[in-house]
């Protein structure tokens, strides 16, 4: 196994877990570290809690990270979601002092490969972060989230939260805790997505908007679209995970991945990937066929969203809605 | 004309360290291949679940492998087969590298019990490595999956010298091939081949893969087309709820000379990290940025789905458990 020494570097991509979703987070920075090239920054995995990380993560130079937890973000809506799902709102004033850049990753993300050196440098044109639509925009163009509707806003970019580019300064500098602690405590009724719809209400459309392969949602409506597209993150939203009992109708390959790494490097949580239901999954032309229909006429709005990108290094920067 | 009488002598080879395993995995690559073969091995190092596996990489003389490999404790082996296999059919993109797979289990018959042949040309996805070296092989000397047309069509025949076969149809793909060392040492195989290369000089067309299949007659067992899924070019769609552990680039199209595109972008990123590290001077595989999906793209996956779909569902049905090998 070669070895990763960080001297100094500025950049990092951080998951953010607790020791339930410890195991997945850890495939996912393995993932990263092994499929990203030559990397230059660093892979951090933080916790409110001390999490011990698998050897193999400590021998990649994954370094883990205990958050303190914050008291101002009690005031957050935990509804079926773990405390650490609000995290994500600290990392980017907590690792502000030793990061400019920092990509945060939900940790039921899987990692193709990619050149993230790339993606921790790109210009995001003076946003506070960079990130994907959620993945209603594939089939509604003028999709208009209930938060904004809430809010009186017109049809406004509205991003998913799984797959987070921070410049860490203007994270800072804007206050963005503070505001949507603010938020949170004015308006409860937003949470309809927990931090999720809490970063949209700040935000109000002013990000600088990624190509849909680094955070691809839509994995098992578009598997025909999927084929020709630079896809680097999976994100598997809902409870449909291929981890999970419910998650058969994703492709063999993303169970497989959490199999391979368990087996190879954390026997410990084998048992945590049911088996495939029968020896040998059925070869399903109806499930194929439905899936085929689904996306042939969807195809004019899917194609139109995918067009505005000239390729994956793309960014369309936003506005916010009040300046328009 | 090869001279098969005398093959022993000519053929031989230099290792860089003792068998650490009875198990191997090898792969045989010339310079051209290099760095796709050492990307399937670094792969392998990655995710294999074997106690112990030795990956042993035959190279020709002109092979240079990087320092930054040297973790992988590769057991690197320069094959010299002399004239035994000069003069039988390459085309343009093989040189005689192609045959000395057929080599392997002779030059490593005491240090191994069971030796996993991969092609340079393959992508892993599973990693139950552990409990296919030890299927019941029934003292047959290979494990093979089927050749490609014959999984829709069992009897349709792929034999290039018909009227040498004598048993069955059946046509294995030699891109994936678990060899039993002592069963292929006792039946003789390699002299087989070599006699029929001489034989049949310059009408095969599969290179080694027609040798084998001719000098087995039939003699071998199936694997399920899990360990070598052939159709990840040709129907992209096709496999892809099932629990593939081996796909194999099947043709010309691979994922570094993928001139319209027609290889999944998911196929290169993995090997692109590998070759930005160890290969910067190499350019990688080119993946294509962005662009709709075109009307073509939504029949080919139709087309993926429902052609020949009866057939294949009786195929893949064959194989209820993908470790067990059948006759």
């Amino acid at each position: 196994m070669f070895s990763w020494r960080p001297d100094t570097t500025k950049q990092a991509v951080v998951l953010a877990c607790d020791a339930n979703f410890l195991p997945y987070a850890s495939v996912l920075a393995w993932q990263v570290a092994v499929y990203s090239g030559a990397r230059d920054f660093d892979i951090v995995i933080a916790s409110h809690e001390p999490l011990d990380l698998p050897p193999i993560l400590t021998e990649l130079g994954v370094k883990s990270r205990q958050v303190p937890r914050s008291d101002a973000l009690n005031v957050m809506s935990i509804h079926r979601l773990p405390i650490a799902a609000y995290l994500r709102m600290q990392l980017g004033e907590v690792l502000a002092e030793d990061y400019d850049r920092i990509l945060y990753l939900d940790s039921d993300i899987h990692f193709a490969g990619g050149d993230l050196s790339r993606l921790l440098a790109l210009d995001l044109k003076g946003a506070v972060l960079g990130a994907v639509r959620d993945v209603n925009v594939f089939y509604e163009p003028n999709y208009h989230a209930a938060e904004f509707k809430l809010l009186g806003l017109p049809p406004t970019p509205y991003i998913n939260t799984g797959v987070l580019l921070i410049d860490t300064a203007a994270f800072v500098a804007q206050d963005i805790v503070g505001q949507a602690v603010a938020t949170a405590k004015q308006r409860p009724d937003l949470f309809v997505y927990h931090d999720q719809s809490i970063i949209n209400c700040v935000l109000k459309g002013n990000i600088a908007e990624l190509h849909p392969g680094w955070n691809w949602m839509p994995n098992v409506r578009l598997p025909a679209v999927a084929q020709h597209q630079p896809i680097m993150f999976r994100h598997f939203i809902t409870d449909q995970k291929p981890f999970r009992a419910q998650g058969f109708s994703h492709d063999h390959r993303f169970r497989a991945a959490y199999v391979n790494f368990f087996r190879t490097y954390a026997p410990q949580w084998v048992d945590l990937v049911p088996a495939t239901p029968g020896a040998a999954p059925g070869y399903d032309a109806a499930i194929g066929f439905k899936r085929f229909w689904d996306q042939y006429r969807n195809r004019k709005a899917i194609n139109a969203y995918l067009a505005r990108f000239a390729d994956e290094w793309s960014v369309i920067r936003w506005r916010p809605v009040d300046e328009k | 004309m090869v001279q098969s009488t005398d093959w022993r002598d000519q053929i031989s080879c230099t290792t860089s360290r003792p068998a650490q395993s009875r198990y191997a995995a090898a792969l045989c690559t010339d310079a051209n291949y290099l760095p796709y073969a050492l990307f399937v091995a670094n792969e392998l190092h990655e995710l294999h679940d074997m106690e112990s596996l030795d990956i042993v990489m035959c190279v020709t003389d002109d092979c240079v492998i990087p320092d930054s490999l040297g973790h992988l404790n590769l057991r690197v082996c320069r094959i010299s087969a002399g004239a035994a296999f000069a003069g039988l059919y390459l085309d343009a993109r093989r040189t005689e590298a192609v045959y000395h797979r057929l080599a392997i289990p002779y030059l490593f018959r005491t240090d191994y019990d069971r030796i996993l042949y991969l092609d340079s040309d393959i992508f892993i996805q599973g990693s139950a490595f552990a409990r296919l070296f030890s299927i019941d092989m029934g003292g047959r000397a290979i494990a093979a999956v089927r050749d490609v047309p014959q999984w829709t069509k069992p009897t349709k025949e792929l034999h290039p010298f018909a009227e040498k076969r004598r048993i069955a149809p059946k046509y294995f793909n030699s891109g994936v091939m678990l060899i039993d060392t002592v069963a292929f040492q006792s039946t003789g195989i390699l002299e087989r081949c070599l006699a029929l290369g001489n034989e049949f000089l310059g009408k095969s067309y599969q290179h080694d893969q027609d040798l084998i299949n001719c000098a087995l007659e039939g003699d071998w067992v199936e694997l399920s087309p899990m360990w070598n899924w052939q159709r990840a070019v040709g129907m992209p769609h096709n496999g892809t709820m099932l629990p593939l552990n081996i796909v194999h680039f099947i043709g010309a199209r691979k994922p570094w000379r993928d001139w319209d595109f027609r290889i999944a972008p998911r196929f290169k990123f993995a090997l692109n990290a590998f070759l930005r590290r160890n290969f910067p001077e190499l350019p990688g595989c080119e993946i294509i940025s962005a662009g709709k999906t075109s009307r073509l793209n939504y029949v080919q996956y139709g087309l993926d789905l429902i052609k020949r779909s009866r057939a294949m569902a009786r195929y893949v049905a064959r194989f209820p458990d993908d470790l067990v090998a059948r006759d």
